[in-house]
């Protein structure tokens, strides 16, 4: 089995252990942590399927897309995570008036 | 079998047994120090599938700025966390099937889809010399798929605007003094980081490089900057502000109404490229080490407008 592919399949399965954290975890802040696991390993795919030829420099294509990809998905958990904390604020909020 | 083989055996397998481990830990902060050490290791994967120039991007970026994100969330949101308990079993059912069919669908579809390599090499190749670069990475971001890129920059600048937005009325956190020591150093070392960063998008069209990489470089010094409690960068005039997070897409939307009269939107005759390439390059750079300098501040809610008026 050539490396590149042993790599693209652990891509693969990163992926479906970042799908489960994204759906299976109740706490969000480990939701978004998963989310970002699915990225990563859509990335590794997508990295390891740019070197599917054995010889010759590797697909610039993909390399591409991980590198648009890769500022997307920062982008992403930046939001993500800043409605979370707002959330936050928001509950503490109504905690103090209730008190 | 010799090392490399060796390794390249190890390193993925622990990479799935990292994440596994890392959605098991108890306490959220481990978790993510345990994701930041994930985004080096996968930062060396990629460098052993002949990506050296991605694996730098995502070291900076997708282990760094995340990690660095994720951290200042988690202090924000502090002891107010919600309990962390198991999924109700009636739930565990379906997402572990999906999960299964997930891993077992793409497994399969890789072990297919390498009998039969095709490469998109050729074709870039040989339409490299009207890009205006002779990196085929940068000639496909900022020519061939262009599109992609200049959507990304606007997916960037929606969530820069949108996280300022959201940055709340508290007002700026105070910070603590920081020592004599990191002052010097940062007085520095800041400026030399801001060339380092121009020379990476200099370089950028003939080897790795670009304004991706920069971009990183420059938000690190963002944060640096910060850190430092300097009022800068944040306390620029919003003005300021917001046409440096709007320089990147700006440009690249002029680029692509000026190309729009050699035939369509985004097409750059070739005697231009290099030089639209490079501006480009540079306003993305801007924009992007700004956004992400913003987006940091107000995940660790440092950004906050301080009059209530709104942003």
């Amino acid at each position: 089995m050539n490396p590149q592919l042993v790599y693209a399949l652990a891509g693969a399965w990163i992926c479906a252990i970042g799908l489960r954290g994204f759906m299976g975890e109740v706490d969000t802040f480990r939701r978004i942590l998963g989310a970002n696991l699915l990225g990563s390993g859509i990335f590794l795919v997508l990295v390891a399927v740019a070197r599917r030829a054995p010889d010759g420099p590797p697909d610039p294509v993909p390399h591409a897309m991980v590198l648009t990809g890769i500022v997307v998905s920062v982008s992403g958990t930046a939001l993500l995570l800043a409605l979370l904390a707002r959330l936050h604020e928001e509950h503490r909020e109504e905690g103090e008036g209730n008190e | 079998m010799n090392a490399g083989t060796l390794m390249d055996l190890i390193l993925p397998l622990g990479l799935v047994v990292l994440a596994e481990i890392i959605l098991r830990q108890r306490r959220a902060a481990e978790a993510v120090a345990q994701f930041m050490v994930f985004g080096l290791l996968m930062a060396v994967a990629w460098v052993r599938v002949d990506a050296p120039d991605l694996a730098l991007t995502e070291a900076a970026i997708g282990s760094g700025v995340t990690g660095a994100l994720l951290l200042a969330a988690l202090r924000r949101i502090g002891p107010h966390r919600e309990p962390t308990r198991p999924l109700p079993s009636p739930a565990r059912l379906p997402v572990y099937t999906a999960t299964l069919l997930l891993g077992g669908a793409l497994s399969w579809a890789l072990i297919e889809l390498w009998s039969d390599p095709v490469s998109l090499t050729a074709a870039v190749d040989a339409r490299l010399a009207e890009s205006g670069s002779s990196n085929p990475v940068a000639a496909v971001i900022l020519n061939f798929r262009a599109y992609d890129t200049f959507l990304e920059i606007g997916v960037l600048l929606l969530s820069a605007l949108a996280v300022y937005t959201l940055a709340g009325s508290r007002g700026r956190r105070s910070l603590e003094e920081p020592g004599p020591v990191f002052q010097f150093y940062l007085s520095r070392l800041a400026p030399l980081f801001a060339i380092v960063a121009l020379y990476l998008v200099w370089i950028g069209s003939r080897r790795p490089g670009g304004a991706f990489p920069a971009g990183a470089l420059l938000s690190g010094v963002g944060v640096l900057v910060l850190l430092g409690a300097s009022p800068w960068p944040l306390g620029l005039h919003r003005k300021v502000v917001r046409y440096l997070l709007v320089a990147g897409f700006g440009v690249f939307l002029f680029a692509g109404l000026w190309g729009g009269r050699y035939g369509a939107m985004l097409t750059l005759p070739p005697e231009q490229a290099k030089a639209w390439k490079l501006l480009i390059e540079l306003a993305c750079m801007l924009s992007i080490g700004f956004s992400f300098t913003v987006l940091f501040a107000c995940c660790a809610g440092w950004l906050g407008d301080e009059s209530g008026e709104g942003t």
